[in-house]
């Protein structure tokens, strides 16, 4: 299996030289699979959590954003039942000039600043508005429970 | 290693063998772009018009009409009639994507040989896969045959280097060689798709970053869609010339009303994505259309009228000083129309300065600046895809106001009057059932009915897309929006009446369908006509039910695919939903 130079180079450029808090490991039969894990940004709800997920490279990446979703649990209005991630730069906001780096460097910093005015949670988005000290301890006990 | 020069053989045969001679061939020829034509003419192996997944519109973006030049117009003319070989070169590159994207290649490909000639975009240089500055010759050259990359000591002397071709090192190298020696010694990586280019490529009119052709063409402008509020991303806003609009015909709200919006930038986001080429000092390969090849046909063919976007004349391009301060307010042509070379100059002379010091610094320039080439004009076809779009959206909208209104007027009304009509008695609620599944009859074949009219649709979809292709190729010159409107209007007139090769079980629904349309509509009306107290329509309510709509479509799809015979009654269904609308 032949992959272009980009993914290559992303791949092994990702090993080599890491973004601190991520680990991203491409598997070894397609390169366009990563297993990634975010660190929970300190400071945040998810402090001391350690997020898996789950990273493709479509075939029309880099013309086409990465799919990226959770495996782990998360409390966040931005991040569903199922994983999914509501962000910009994975969807209109994509550019070819972005990389997985990038990306996965936004989906950290979305763990730091949650947006419940954007929210992809519907039921999680309200909580956080409603009473935001409550949605944060939630969140930190999801963290507790099935990041660690 | 003795294989690298029989390897290089390979190379077009455009490459001239020394700058003497091209100089002199460019003197005698009076009609460079005709000569070139007419080498094209004779080559068949690349038919580019006939690729069979390539639409091209009838509409042209601005854009492109506006920068047309004038010494263009020889190309204009043939435009669609070119044939592109593979081994035809621009300034050492190809005229032809490298295969660096597997996928669809949906450009319009004889627009983009057209500007890579005219020296506007980079041609299609063969990539490089890794790069060394510490490099020898021998070993830049295997790595462009895509060889191991030998021993520094091997055959040649890593120390010798095309910069002193007088030495005995370059009677063992080709001019060919040479050449490409000298394109990839100081290489640029794309950075989008990781690969190494000679330092000819495009570069973004806007933030001035380089981007390989491969990747330029890759560019496009996002599917129609509808409106994205803005929250969070001011600095991809769209102004209001540019996200088309057409509200005032097709009457939906603004909201709803789907747009295209210009491709943006992908290192700075800004719209109206374009490049300028950054074109080497000495041409090689076919010939731009202009009687002087010594001076770009774009300075001086370019009518300038607008003073507040382009401040510069043709004066600034004999130094090369580099502009460092972003005060100065003028904008300066890119160093890739200042080709001034004196017809002296040897090849080699271009190693005197590196790459950097021979590109000029540049500000940014508007997207309609004549060297500016847009991804608008290497896919003219973005307009005619918002028509098709809009189109489907307004006829999809439609429907589901027809079956809003059959569905759920009709059954308030059914309520009403059973509320009318007082205590429900035992037989009354019989009566009731009976109605209800004489309703439900209806419902049923009035969804029929709208499966067959959107499978017509489609299928009529589907002919003016053909049509469109078949004219498309005769009638290069005369596109305008103007043409699709007239096409998409008559073709509801001129449909044929009936299909070849339908299944026999088509017939049969058709012929009933257009009597039971009747009923369900005569229903419809009177329904609306007994109850006055109809509560207002909601229209929110109509988005609600679009999963109720979607398993209709996808219900067509198994229905109506043979029904071509059906056509003859399109116009009667079609007649019923406009009467649905209407009562709205």
């Amino acid at each position: 299996m032949s992959f272009p130079k980009r993914i290559i180079k992303e791949a092994e450029r990702i090993v080599s030289d890491p973004v601190p808090g991520i680990i991203a490991k491409p598997h070894e039969d397609n390169l366009r699979f990563f297993d990634v894990i975010i660190d929970g940004p300190e400071g945040s709800p998810f402090e001391g959590g350690h997020f898996k997920l789950e990273l493709f490279l479509p075939e029309e990446y880099p013309m086409m954003a990465p799919k990226v979703r959770f495996l782990t649990k998360v409390y966040h209005p931005n991040i569903d039942k199922v994983g999914r991630i509501c962000l910009d730069v994975l969807k209109n906001n994509w550019s070819p000039a972005l990389q997985i780096r990038t990306v996965l460097l936004s989906i950290q910093s979305l763990l730091e600043s949650p947006n419940p005015d954007d929210p992809l949670a519907n039921d999680v988005a309200e909580a956080w508005k409603e009473d935001s000290s409550k949605a944060i301890a939630t969140a930190k006990e999801w963290t507790n429970k099935y990041a660690k | 290693m003795g294989n690298i020069v029989a390897k290089e053989k390979r190379r077009g045969s455009h490459s001239p063998p020394s700058a003497h001679d091209d100089a002199g061939r460019r003197r005698s020829h009076t009609s460079p772009t005709h000569a070139s034509l007419l080498q094209w003419g004779t080559r068949n192996e690349w038919n580019v018009p006939s690729s069979a997944n390539r639409r091209v519109s009838l509409a042209q973006s601005p854009l492109t009409v506006l920068q047309s030049p004038r010494n263009a117009s020889a190309l204009n003319d043939s435009g669609a009639n070119i044939e592109i070989s593979p081994t035809d070169t621009v300034d050492g590159g190809y005229l032809v994507v490298q295969g660096v994207y597997t996928g669809p290649q949906d450009f319009h490909k004889a627009k983009v040989a057209q500007l890579q000639i005219e020296r506007r975009l980079g041609p299609f240089y063969k990539p490089l896969q890794d790069f060394d500055p510490s490099w020898s010759d021998s070993q830049l050259l295997a790595a462009l045959n895509g060889l191991p990359i030998p021993d520094s000591s091997s055959s040649y002397d890593s120390s010798t280097n095309i910069a002193a071709p007088g030495t005995g090192n370059s009677s063992r190298l080709s001019d060919e060689q040479l050449e490409m020696i000298r394109l990839y010694r100081e290489p640029v990586e794309c950075p989008i798709c990781f690969l190494y280019y000679p330092p000819y490529v495009n570069f973004t009119r806007c933030c001035d970053q380089p981007i390989c052709s491969e990747c330029f063409v890759q560019m496009k402008r996002p599917e129609p869609h509808k409106p994205i509020p803005q929250h969070d991303a001011p600095s991809v806003a769209i102004p209001p010339d540019q996200a088309v609009s057409t509200s005032h015909i097709t009457g939906l709200p603004e909201e709803e009303e789907l747009i295209s919006e210009p491709t943006c930038c992908p290192f700075c986001a800004e719209p109206n994505f374009g490049v300028l080429y950054n074109a080497p000092p000495i041409q090689t390969g076919i010939k731009p259309p202009s009687r002087n090849s010594h001076t770009s046909p774009l300075i001086k063919e370019s009518h300038i009228h607008r003073t507040d976007m382009i401040a510069s004349s043709t004066n600034t391009q004999t130094a090369a000083p580099i502009e460092t301060s972003a005060s100065a307010p003028s904008i300066h042509f890119p160093q890739s129309v200042a080709v001034s070379v004196s017809e002296n100059d040897a090849p080699t002379s271009v190693l005197s300065g590196s790459f950097a010091d021979r590109r000029r610094r540049r500000h940014s320039l508007p997207p309609l600046s004549p060297q500016v080439v847009t991804t608008d004009m290497i896919r003219p076809d973005w307009a005619s895809k918002l028509a098709a779009a809009r189109a489907k959206a307004v006829r999809t909208a439609a429907t589901a106001t027809a079956i809003h209104h059959a569905v759920f007027m009709g059954s308030s009304a059914e309520l009403n009057s059973r509320r009318y009509r007082g205590g429900a008695s035992r037989r009354s609620s019989t009566r009731e059932s009976r109605r209800a599944s004489r309703r439900a009859q209806d419902l049923e074949e009035m969804m029929v009915m709208e499966a067959i009219r959107i499978s017509l649709l489609d299928e009529e979809e589907r002919r003016l897309r053909e049509l469109q292709e078949a004219r498309s190729q005769t009638q290069h010159e005369h596109n305008d929006e103007s043409n699709i409107d007239a096409i998409i209007s008559g073709a509801d007139d001129d449909l044929p009446m009936a299909g070849s090769s339908s299944p026999s079980g088509g017939n049969g629904i058709a012929a009933t369908s257009s009597t039971d349309v009747s009923t369900v509509n005569a229903d419809v009306f009177s329904m609306h006509d007994l109850d006055s107290t109809l509560p207002a329509v909601d229209t929110s309510s109509t988005n609600g039910h679009s999963n109720d709509i979607d398993a209709i479509q996808s219900t067509s799809k198994t229905i109506g695919t043979g029904l071509t015979e059906a056509k003859a009654n399109d116009s009667s269904s079609r007649a019923h939903l406009e009467n649905a609308f209407a009562l709205q």
